[in-house]
């Protein structure tokens, strides 16, 4: 995904000046083409988070179209308060690009991973947060974001080897993408678990319940009224995430459905437990034993059905 | 070098003569007592503490332009030492922001703007909030490196508590802005040994303050912060003299001017009532003849 960002970015950067892009000592072998073409709108701030973000601010402020990129934890934990007061409160041009959502960096541990980032982000405001899983979902994001003028963040995983979008969809900011059709259940999701979704799905295609899967490029704005209209058609609802059951997309679509007082479709969140992961291992091996790898979606959504 | 200053002088603002700004120093401290006394304010004491290098930068340095909301072509001046809004606010409207019955109207009022923190655009002059310390000086940092993206020659200056030099983030920043040469990036560091809870040189001291700064590439001048004559010729100085980022640690006294609030940690925190309030007022007015 940050590969597709950085091509979208050079080309962006070619007919426009203002776009600067700070990196925190990270990018090797992907930011070099960047910096090359454009010295002067590049910086490496060394290994200064905090500074990276204020610097950031102070220059999107006069009119900068700021692109600011870590490791995710790194720049959404420890600057959160700066994102928050002075990123979102002021609505300023930044963009935040964190790099390894959910179990993307794998064996490199507790401080690369994370599953707790969309809960807090989602909990300010004028932040449009991107959740693309594919190569067509990622420049997507990438151009709205570019469209908007204020802060916006793009969750960066890993791209899946298939596309599953046949072609550049029609979209509309907070609307799911229908990537599969079915009738008899919805999987909604988000980010690069899709490719194991929709895995889950064939499979239980297989078993005789028919799914369907809908991606959502973002979780925040996300729209009320599809998200009802489409829970309407459909027997039982489920979301998978790469990210923590609390506080992530399958919270928001709970609100959503418990708040709107006509949905008495079956609902259940598909996603990590809110407890602290003692193991490590390979982004396959993690989403193993949190339940979110296909084998472990196609389980937890059959016996979910039948318990109910 | 003397003909460059000489020009750069006569064309710049109007320069208020000192003992104007003596007088207007115990005016804005009568004010900050009286508008704290009716909205039953904290912090008097951060801003007696801060009022005379606000007046300095307001009168003498900055390159502000009341008519024009364009501040891409002015002076950034930010106080990242949020608890001293007070100070500000009655800076702004002696200097023509706003007027002073805004602040009464609006200052710790329900449902109206003007908190103890400052907020973004709660007055003209005010971009940005400020309150949680630290991360001012990278703001300025960002703001200073935009002007010279964009060939401006206006410089960031940020405002920061000695308590706040605590904060990490400060040093980040002292190391960047010396690498990037950021010679339009002005910190002043209102130094009245005292912070939250207790002395500076007893909570985590500060010294060797100056060598830390010169070691991190920054000038530095240290000189007393309640001295017009002084605070008037360093800002100057610093606008001629173009060496790398510049900090100015302004050795003040906390709640100066109200002799017993001086050097006492609890006036932080003091709500005045109507004894201290009247007591205070009478030692300000006293001063003034």
């Amino acid at each position: 995904m940050r590969n597709i960002i950085i091509k979208k970015l050079i080309q962006a950067t070619i007919k426009d000046p203002d776009i600067i892009l700070m990196t925190s000592d990270l990018g090797y072998n992907a930011f070099e083409p960047f910096r090359e073409q454009f010295p002067k709108q590049f910086y490496n701030l060394g290994v200064s988070e905090n500074n990276m973000v204020g610097v950031g601010s102070g220059l999107a402020l006069r009119g900068k179209k700021v692109f600011i990129y870590s490791i995710l934890p790194f720049l959404i934990f420890r600057c959160f308060e700066q994102i928050r007061n002075i990123i979102c409160h002021n609505n300023l041009n930044v963009k935040l690009l964190g790099a390894g959502g959910g179990f993307s960096y794998g064996n490199q541990g507790v401080s690369h991973n994370t599953t707790e980032d969309l809960s807090i982000l989602r909990s300010l405001p004028n932040l449009t947060i991107f959740t693309p899983g594919t190569h067509i979902e990622t420049t997507l994001a990438f151009d709205i974001m570019m469209r908007q003028n204020g802060p916006g963040f793009i969750r960066l995983g890993k791209v899946p080897n298939m596309e599953f979008h046949p072609r550049e969809p029609k979209y509309l900011l907070g609307d799911g993408i229908i990537i599969k059709d079915g009738y008899e259940i919805v999987i909604f999701c988000i980010g690069n678990i899709i490719e194991d979704v929709m895995e889950a799905a064939n499979k239980l295609d297989q078993l005789g319940l028919n799914t369907q899967v809908v991606s959502f490029i973002t979780i925040k704005p996300i729209n009320k009224d599809y998200i009802i209209k489409m829970s309407k058609s459909f027997r039982a609802i489920f979301t998978v995430e790469e990210h923590g059951e609390l506080g992530g997309l399958g919270t928001a679509i709970s609100e959503i459905l418990v708040e709107s007082n006509t949905s008495n479709t079956f609902f259940r969140r598909i996603g990590v437990n809110n407890k602290n992961l003692l193991e490590i291992g390979t982004q396959k091996y993690l989403k193993g034993i949190n339940g979110i790898s296909q084998q472990g979606i196609v389980e937890r959504i059959t016996s979910y059905l039948n318990e109910k | 070098m003397q003909v460059i200053l000489w020009l750069w002088l006569e064309k710049s603002n109007f320069k208020m003569h000192i003992l104007k700004q003596q007088e207007l120093a115990k005016k804005l401290r009568m004010l900050i007592a009286d508008i704290s006394y009716k909205s039953k304010a904290h912090h008097i004491g951060s801003a007696f503490s801060c009022i005379d290098i606000l007046i300095s930068l307001y009168s003498n340095t900055l390159d502000y332009n009341l008519k024009n909301q364009n501040y891409d072509k002015q002076d950034w001046f930010y106080l990242s030492k949020g608890h001293a809004a007070l100070a500000l606010y009655v800076t702004l409207a002696e200097f023509g922001f706003i007027s002073t019955n805004t602040i009464y109207d609006r200052f710790l009022v329900n449902g109206k703007n003007l908190g103890a923190h400052p907020d973004r655009f709660c007055l003209p002059g005010i971009e940005l909030p400020s309150g949680s310390l630290g991360y001012g000086l990278s703001i300025g940092a960002g703001v200073a490196m935009a002007h010279k993206l964009n060939d401006t020659n206006h410089r960031a200056f940020v405002l920061l508590g000695d308590g706040e030099c605590n904060e990490g983030t400060i040093w980040e920043t002292a190391m960047f802005a010396n690498h990037h040469n950021l010679d339009n990036l002005v910190a002043i560091i209102d130094y009245n040994h005292l912070q939250g809870f207790g002395r500076t040189d007893e909570v985590l001291d500060l010294e060797p303050l100056s060598d830390k700064f010169n070691s991190f590439g920054w000038s530095v001048h240290r000189i007393d912060g309640h001295d017009y004559s002084l605070l008037n010729a360093t800002f100057n100085k610093i606008l001629v003299s173009k060496k790398g980022p510049s900090v100015i640690i302004a050795e003040t006294v906390k709640g100066k001017g109200y002799s017993k609030f001086e050097n006492k940690l609890s006036s932080h925190y003091q709500v005045l009532n109507v004894d201290t309030y009247k007591d205070m007022m009478n030692e300000l007015k006293g001063e003034i003849s």
